[in-house]
């Protein structure tokens, strides 16, 4: 299950932030000051990707590193 | 002001080179290319995302933005933010791969799991091509630069004294003097980007109370139906391949453990928090300075503008640095291929020395391309991509492949590179996709489809079937 929920979280996700939504952000009228919406979006999902990946971390994988250390003393 | 503040930063930067020499003894050829597997992970936490993020970040970024819009930020920030998520599984593969054939260069990797040597020369070819490209288009970003100090030297001395940094930064300490180096080169970059880029800020809303509008024109704003499929299918294709290129896997191999090289990778989307600083600078230019006549100098531009002299100094000093020493570090992944892949037979005590001609002769091919065969930036970057991408390929093989052979492997990489270079040189479109994203489905069908049809008779077991191998969690 862990490796589907990473999967899910650390890949899928960011993939739907930065290529499934961007092109509906895609319009000369979306701006805010000027700035396209998209633009912004982009800045947005920098911190967001590092969110995803953080949660695969601290709450899948050192989790099955450490049992896997564990186990194995 | 520029030159007195560029001239320190420069000569602080051979000295922290120089400092990295010292605790070593004797500078033989494990130090210069793995810094004897010593450093720690923070240290090669630096040298992955330097490699990463170089001077293209500092001058290209901005430039492309100021020339082309929308079209451009999404790429650039789309790709390079992929690439981590798919690091996150992919580089303890690599890592995995590396550590069960003992291997310090990719060629190695390649040459021990399909047990052939003849691979391993190809491997080695493929990767020196890859290397020279990214290291011309450094040298490219670095002329840009440094003209901006106005020292009055021709082209071909600008880049000649990029050149001798490079073999300093490397020759002195080998990777452990580029590790150092690294530390001053993020400090100056990001001081300059974020100076920079809070200036632009503060000079379009920060002083005055009627809101300023960013003038962008609606095509800038806005990507075509085919510009926006070709950005999304390269965002796709180079986030997959970012780490498998032979330019920036060799520091997965330098993790202490599995664990470590994955945790590294959760934090180096954060790194990316300097591209909004780069983008604000282009907008500044786009508003305020309209219509310059050469875009890839648009931040240099700027800086010149919004900053003390003394600042645009450090500005310059960062982006030069940034371009020097990841010309540095691929110098060294070159010869390293040329002395431990290509010629087998230099004796232990001549590596150290024939480390040291590779580099520079490495150096002085790169400097050369860059003055005969001058292209725009992002053109260079993305040719350079599409052979070292052709490699993800051999790393898919290697990862789940059971039955590929040798002999599958290394066609397909020919064909992929033969692909790209030809798509490239005669500009034919394959319905608008990316040129690299064409060669590399003819590679997958090659190398997989010979696989298929000529079985390898005795099959490896693919290394994402190993168990974790990991027992220390950074």
């Amino acid at each position: 299950m862990p490796r589907i929920a990473t999967l899910l979280i650390g890949l899928g996700i960011p993939i739907l932030l930065t290529v499934i939504i961007p092109p509906f952000l895609n319009n000369a009228e979306l701006t805010w000051s000027g700035i396209p919406l998209l633009l912004l979006w982009m800045f947005f999902c920098i911190p967001a990707t590092a969110f995803c990946l953080i949660i695969c971390w601290y709450c899948f994988d050192r989790p099955a590193y450490l049992r896997h250390d564990g186990g194995s003393k | 002001m520029i030159i007195p503040v560029f001239a320190a930063v420069m000569a602080i930067s051979i000295l922290a080179a120089a400092a990295a020499r010292f605790g070593i003894k004797h500078l033989d050829i494990n130090h210069m290319l793995v810094a004897g597997r010593s450093l720690p992970a923070i240290m090669v936490f630096i040298l992955a995302v330097g490699e990463v993020y170089s001077i293209g970040s500092v001058v290209a970024f901005p430039a492309g933005i100021y020339a082309k819009g929308i079209e451009s930020a999404y790429w650039y920030i789309g790709y390079l933010l992929l690439a981590y998520p798919f690091a996150y599984f992919t580089a303890p593969l690599i890592w995995r791969a590396a550590k069960r054939y003992d291997a310090m260069t990719v060629p190695e990797v390649f040459g021990r799991h399909f047990e052939s040597r003849g691979l391993e020369v190809i491997m080695s070819v493929g990767a020196l091509i890859a290397i020279a490209t990214w290291g011309q288009f450094q040298f490219v970003g670095i002329k840009v630069a440094l003209a901006e100090l106005g020292l009055g030297l021709r082209p071909s001395g600008l880049l000649a004294m990029a050149a001798c940094l490079a073999f300093i930064y490397v020759g002195l300490a080998g990777v452990k003097g580029s590790a150092f180096v690294a530390f001053l080169k993020d400090a100056a970059m990001m001081l300059g980007i974020v100076a920079v880029g809070t200036a632009s800020i503060w000079a379009l809303w920060g002083g005055s109370s009627t809101p300023v509008e960013v003038s962008m024109l609606p095509m800038q704003r806005e990507m075509s139906s085919s510009a926006l499929s070709f950005a999304v299918t390269t965002i796709l294709f180079q986030g997959f391949g970012l780490y498998l290129q032979p330019s920036v896997s060799p520091f997965v191999f330098t993790g202490k453990s599995e664990a470590a090289v994955k945790s590294a990778t959760v934090f180096m989307p954060l790194y990316l928090l300097m591209l909004p600083f780069g983008a604000f600078v282009a907008l500044y230019g786009l508003t305020m300075l309209p219509g310059v006549a050469n875009p890839n100098r648009i931040f240099l531009d700027v800086a010149e503008r919004l900053m003390p002299s003394w600042l645009v100094g450090f500005a310059i000093a960062g982006a030069c640095l940034a371009g020097i020493l990841v010309l540095s570090v691929n110098a060294l992944n070159a010869s390293a291929v040329v002395t431990r892949n290509l010629v087998s037979s230099i004796p232990p005590n001549k590596q150290r020395f024939w480390t040291r001609a590779t580099i520079a002769l490495f150096l002085i091919i790169a400097a050369v391309l860059t003055l005969v065969a001058p292209k725009l930036m992002l053109s260079v970057l993305n040719f350079s991509n599409y052979i070292a991408i052709q490699f993800g390929v051999g790393w898919l093989a290697i990862f789940f492949g059971r039955r590929v052979t040798a002999l599958s492997v290394g066609l397909g990489l020919i064909l992929g590179v033969i692909v790209s270079v030809a798509l490239f040189m005669t500009g034919i479109s394959v319905w608008g996709a990316n040129i690299g994203l064409v060669a590399f489905a003819a590679n997958l069908i090659v190398t997989f489809g010979l696989g298929f049809l000529v079985p390898n008779p005795e099959p490896r077991k693919p290394v994402a079937l190993d168990l974790q191998t990991s027992h220390s969690v950074a």
